[in-house]
């Protein structure tokens, strides 16, 4: 049996001394994805930088592909293909859409012109914005252009953490087409999000988190009533 | 026009070295966030080991200059940012500044030891001797290449920043570290690139200059000030503008010693750069209140009333008991003790407690004595009166004149202001008089004289006991708790109600006025001063004595200037090295990378311990109620503050 | 006459509108909620609102006076007080000295007899900070911290205030507790806006709420209302198939 993509085994995390997150146990099989589902503030996004060595644990592990990288850099993570999409736009404002992908080329060296065809055939409004400041972009765009990192360096895992933040519904859709295709693809996604339907269209298992602990986990069928609870309260 | 054509080509000129120097201090601080006051002092040395390589052991110059701008300058760039600049990151403002300033201070303490400077040296001009006409004005090789190299730095750097992945990534890098990382791009590297790179321009300015003028430790040194001017222009952020401002900053010092009557022009010519600074500053749009509180910072504990008083009191009679048995010489060395102690408490109260920055805090000491040695004759107390303020008048000015900026554009502003007045003012012959000293009178009371040595001694001992028990209480009262307020969050207060604007204001005219009264001292104690006793680099070190002892232990401060009026002491027992002074606290300056606290946080475990002993000791009859020790967490450990601590 | 109004309040950054045209008004003696997802532009027009951001277009009245050009500082000497989402607290000092200051402050511009000192001692017990009173306030949970900027905003005695997220970091206890208070507050006459994302303790305190998405409004309405509004919903839980609203979908669009 092959190691998952990646397992948190008993993360906790904290900010100083207060802690967010408080044991918290997540296995992402190969070639599935994972929806991590709650209100603002139940350490979701924490969670996800922990997996992506943005943060380091308190305490518990991190495996990924069955590898233990507490400790290890983003930067190399990255080169070994992880790749997050930090919450609000993961763009450079400053850099050109072409800069941006051009700071894609780390992972693999991959070579420029390789990744902007990619990038383009993807999104072919990217391309025709390529010499424009990516702080220029509407949010949709922005959000693209994110996103053209997990379409262009072929990650073996991804994180995506409230990738519809701010987003009309129409470009959340999109952005979860590209989502669904990239995990046809078999990448392994793990991903935050508080619009829990669109998620939950997409994912293979979810999990509800609030308060810093998971409350139920399962396919998305069995923890929707769990989520409709977690956001409203229970008598909503 | 022959003559408006020659004073444009030496404007262009040196404006590309300022160019090439501002260039180089602003990649650094948008890659590392810190804006490095060494920048000169390190184009200082590349400029001082040109010359050694080249004419003391005859090296040609190529080979020279390739070791220079390629190996030496990155390493140093390297160097600062592995040891020092590293651990910076989220570390409050001040202590970024102040590291850059020890390093400032070290590096012109090492070149004085390596390089006397009493002892002339010039580095001759690239193809000396060598020149062109052009449209009837004679053009040096020098002065050619000064400009091919500034603009080929131009293109290559921007060519750098914007063809390779590599200057791509430094631009990402001051974009959103975390997301460069995420790309791949190792943030560190990129930072410490950004160092190499500022470095190697420093370099390059300091050796394209110093053949222009004279090679000079301090002269290079203060080429930082027109890199800031410069810099100031792109905001510390834009290329174009800053090398733009370079130009404009050489244009306007050529022209004005073009076109500036003489008599005039040899008082402001050095000051030049600062009034260019001054302007600029003043003009630029205000930034907005920030909101974000940086790195939680220890506070030192501040006593009760009693306690202090106490301590105070401890703290006289010691000192008179001490005072009996000291030397004429000796007596006056503790006097500067702690004249130099009640300047630094000054400090305290601006700094510390106010979390405002100033280089300058000797300007007001110097107007104090200033105004002392005109109006005080005889001693008379209308001459302390006018000392207190003006020095505060003049605080309140420059706190006005300042409103708009903070931080860091406040710091610069003051080294400005503090280098200006030491060129119009201190260095004025009809302020202190032909010879540069001016008599200063003792002060005395009705029916005291304070005529004696020791006498005038335990005066100045009297006057920081009272000044630490008054700043003290001070902290204590509303206006104290509002100081700490604004300096934990400007932001919040305003949305308080309180004016920042005013707060401010009164800190700096309070802070100045104390200033004042020790000029008053010092001037009485030594009975004349004199220009150099308030230049700019004085009052930087004072800053930093500060800041290595913690920027608000009244404690701390009184060692610190105890100490501080050893260094003469000590420097004539080690002649081998002879700036011990700029060494020592260059070093210690460098020592707060690993803790930005300073000295007395050290110590306060130890007052802790010997607390607790002392409670422990009395613990049975403790009334009920009583408060326990405080429960302190161990990261925050705190200090208690008592003059005593000294005394026993 | 309202005690806040905002009138077609815009904010752009770039290219993104973080706040488009919004107009809502916050009464005397009630508690007007703010919601919406992350990134809706809520804390935006909050830091509108209190003078730290200018909006790119509309004005903001504070007791039908125009304040759009008003400084921070003087805002908050009209009555206007506010806590902060990434907590401004002044860490250095104690809770006690927190409230304190903040009296203090206000007794400097106001210059009435008011006690700096008994008005702490006042907030200590009335916040429910007692217990920490002499801990400094940067060594306090998050929670905590929160009710010191809010007994803070209190001690300059407003007659408005303006929370942003006061309900993050507390317990199920805490919220409730804040709950209770902010409806006292509200019957003793004070405007208050409540930017939360705690829909629960929104729901339950609040006359009117206003849900903001994409940096519109696209509801307003009692708590029951904007519970069973379907663009609520799907601005929550993201859109149902087929139903969404065709007037969103150009929004985040250029």
């Amino acid at each position: 049996m092959t190691a998952p993509a990646l397992e948190l085994r008993d993360v906790r995390a904290a900010y100083g001394r207060i802690e967010v997150v408080h044991g918290v146990d997540v296995v992402v099989p190969r070639s599935s994805v994972f929806a991590l589902l709650g209100p603002n503030g139940a350490g979701k996004s924490t969670l996800l930088k922990v997996a992506g060595c943005q943060m380091e644990p308190t305490s518990g592990c991190v495996h990924i592909a069955g590898v233990h990288v507490n400790g290890a850099s983003p930067e190399a993570l990255a080169r070994h293909g992880v790749c997050t999409v930090p919450e609000g736009r993961g763009v450079f404002a400053n850099l050109t859409v072409t800069e941006n992908l051009r700071m894609m080329t780390y992972r693999n060296n991959l070579r420029p012109k390789d990744v902007e065809e990619r990038a383009f055939a993807r999104f072919p409004r990217l391309g025709e914005r390529r010499s424009q400041l990516a702080g220029t972009l509407s949010g949709g765009e922005q959000q693209m252009l994110a996103m053209a990192r997990a379409v262009t360096t072929e990650p073996a895992l991804l994180l995506l953490d409230e990738i519809s933040m701010g987003l009309a519904p129409r470009i959340v859709a999109e952005l979860y087409d590209l989502v669904g295709q990239l995990a046809a693809e078999g990448i392994a996604i793990l991903l935050v999000e508080q619009f829990a339907r669109t998620a939950m269209a997409v994912a293979d298992f979810a999990a509800v988190m609030a308060q810093g602990r998971i409350e139920c986990v399962g396919e998305p069928a069995d923890v929707a009533d769990a989520v409709s609870g977690a956001y409203f309260g229970e008598v909503a | 026009m022959t003559t408006f054509l020659s004073f444009t080509i030496v404007g262009i000129v040196v404006g590309c070295i300022y160019a090439l120097t501002s260039t180089g201090l602003v990649v650094t601080y948008i890659t590392s966030g810190i804006l490095n006051f060494a920048h000169g002092a390190i184009g200082m040395v590349a400029a001082f080991a040109f010359w050694e390589l080249t004419v003391q052991d005859h090296w040609p110059v190529p080979l020279a200059l390739l070791f220079v701008l390629f190996v030496l300058a990155p390493l140093m760039g390297l160097l600062i940012d592995r040891v020092l600049m590293r651990n910076l990151h989220g570390k409050p403002e001040v202590i970024r500044l102040v590291i850059t300033l020890g390093l400032m201070l070290f590096l012109l303490g090492l070149a004085e030891t390596r390089w006397d400077p009493g002892f002339p040296r010039t580095i001759p001009k690239f193809f000396a001797g060598h020149e062109v006409s052009v449209l009837g004005v004679v053009v040096t090789y020098h002065q050619i290449i000064v400009v091919v190299i500034a603009v080929v730095v131009a293109i290559g750097l921007r060519l750098f920043l914007y063809r390779t992945r590599s200057g791509i990534a430094l631009r990402a890098v001051v974009d959103d570290p975390g997301l460069a990382a995420l790309n791949g791009a190792p943030p560190a590297r990129v930072r410490s690139m950004g160092w190499a790179i500022g470095a190697m321009l420093a370099s390059l300015a300091g050796i394209l200059l110093a053949p222009l003028v004279t090679l000079d430790i301090l002269l290079l040194t203060l080429l930082v000030i027109n890199g800031y001017a410069a810099a100031i222009v792109g905001r510390l952020r834009n290329l174009p503008l800053t090398f733009a401002g370079g130009l404009l900053l050489g244009l306007f010092e050529s022209y004005a010693v073009g076109y500036v009557p003489g008599s005039l022009l040899s008082q402001i010519r050095p000051t030049l750069p600062m009034i260019f600074l001054f302007v600029v500053l003043l003009i630029l749009p205000q930034d907005r209140l920030r909101v974000g509180r940086a790195a939680g910072r220890r506070t030192t504990r501040v006593p009760a009333l009693r306690t202090t008083l106490i301590a105070a009191g401890v703290f006289v009679v010691l000192a008179w008991v001490v005072s009996g048995h000291l030397s004429v010489t000796n007596l006056i060395t503790a006097g500067e003790g702690l004249v130099v102690a009640l300047v630094l408490l000054s400090l305290l109260v601006l700094t510390g407690y106010g979390g405002q920055i100033s280089a300058a805090q000797l300007t007001f000491v110097g107007l104090g004595a200033f105004a002392m040695g005109q109006l005080g004759h005889g001693g008379s107390l209308l001459g302390v009166l006018a000392a207190v303020g003006l020095s505060a008048g003049t605080g309140a000015l420059v706190a006005l004149l300042t409103l708009r900026v903070r931080g860091l554009y406040l710091a610069l502003t003051t080294v400005a202001f503090a280098q200006a007045m030491v060129y119009v003012f201190f260095d004025n012959n009809n302020v202190f008089g032909q010879g540069g000293a001016l008599a200063v009178a003792r002060f005395h009371l009705p029916g005291i004289s304070l005529e004696s040595d020791r006498a005038f001694l335990m005066a100045c001992a009297a006057v920081f006991a009272a000044a630490a028990v008054g700043v003290l209480a001070l902290r204590r009262a509303s206006f104290g708790r509002r100081l700490a307020a604004m300096s934990d969050s400007a932001a919040a207060c305003a949305t308080l109600g309180m004016n920042i604007a005013w707060t401010k204001l009164a800190v700096f005219t309070l802070s100045a006025g104390l200033a004042g009264a020790a000029g008053v001292l010092y001037g009485g104690l030594r009975g004349s001063v004199g220009s150099n006793d308030f230049t700019m680099l004085a009052s930087l070190s004072l800053l930093l004595l500060l800041a290595i002892w913690g920027v608000d232990s009244v404690t701390g401060v009184l060692l610190a200037g105890l100490t501080y009026a050893l260094f003469p002491v000590i420097q004539s027992h080690v002649p081998g090295i002879p700036s011990l002074q700029f060494l020592a606290i260059g070093l210690g300056a460098l020592g707060l990378a690993r803790n930005p606290d300073g000295i007395m946080s050290q110590l306060a475990p130890a007052g802790d311990g010997l607390r607790r002993w002392w409670a422990a000791r009395g613990a049975a009859p403790r009334p009920a109620g009583a408060p326990e020790l405080e429960p302190a967490p161990s990261d925050q450990a705190r200090e208690e503050e008592t003059l005593a601590g000294v005394a026993g | 006459m309202p005690a806040l109004q905002a009138e077609t309040v815009s904010v752009r950054f770039g290219g993104v509108v973080a706040v488009d045209r919004v107009s809502l008004s916050v009464e005397r003696g009630a508690i007007t909620g703010l919601i919406g997802p992350n990134g809706a532009g809520k804390t935006t027009i909050f830091n509108v609102f209190g003078g730290l951001q200018p909006p790119t277009e509309g004005r903001v009245l504070l007791d039908g006076k125009d304040i759009t050009r008003v400084k921070a500082h003087t805002r908050a000497r009209k009555g206007m007080a506010r806590t902060f989402q990434r907590l401004e607290v002044f860490g250095t000092l104690s809770v006690r000295d927190n409230i304190r200051v903040a009296a203090e402050i206000r007794k400097a511009w106001a210059r009435d007899r008011s006690r700096p000192a008994a008005v702490a001692e006042e907030l200590l017990d009335r916040i429910g900070l007692r217990d920490v009173a002499e801990s400094r306030v940067d060594a306090v949970p998050t929670g905590t911290a929160r009710l010191v900027e809010l007994a803070r905003a209190l001690a300059t005695r407003p007659s408005l205030l303006l929370l942003d997220e006061p309900g993050s970091g507390l317990d199920q206890q805490e919220t409730t507790v804040l709950g209770d208070l902010l409806l006292d507050l509200a019957a003793e006459g004070m405007a208050v806006l409540l930017v939360e994302h705690d829909v629960e303790l929104v729901m339950r305190v609040c006359d009117r709420v206003n849900v903001l998405d994409f940096g519109r409004l696209i509801a307003e309405g009692t708590p029951a209302e904007v519970q069973a509004d379907p663009a609520v919903q799907a601005a929550y839980l993201g859109a149902e198939e087929g139903d969404a609203d065709e007037d969103l979908e150009e929004a985040g669009v250029r």
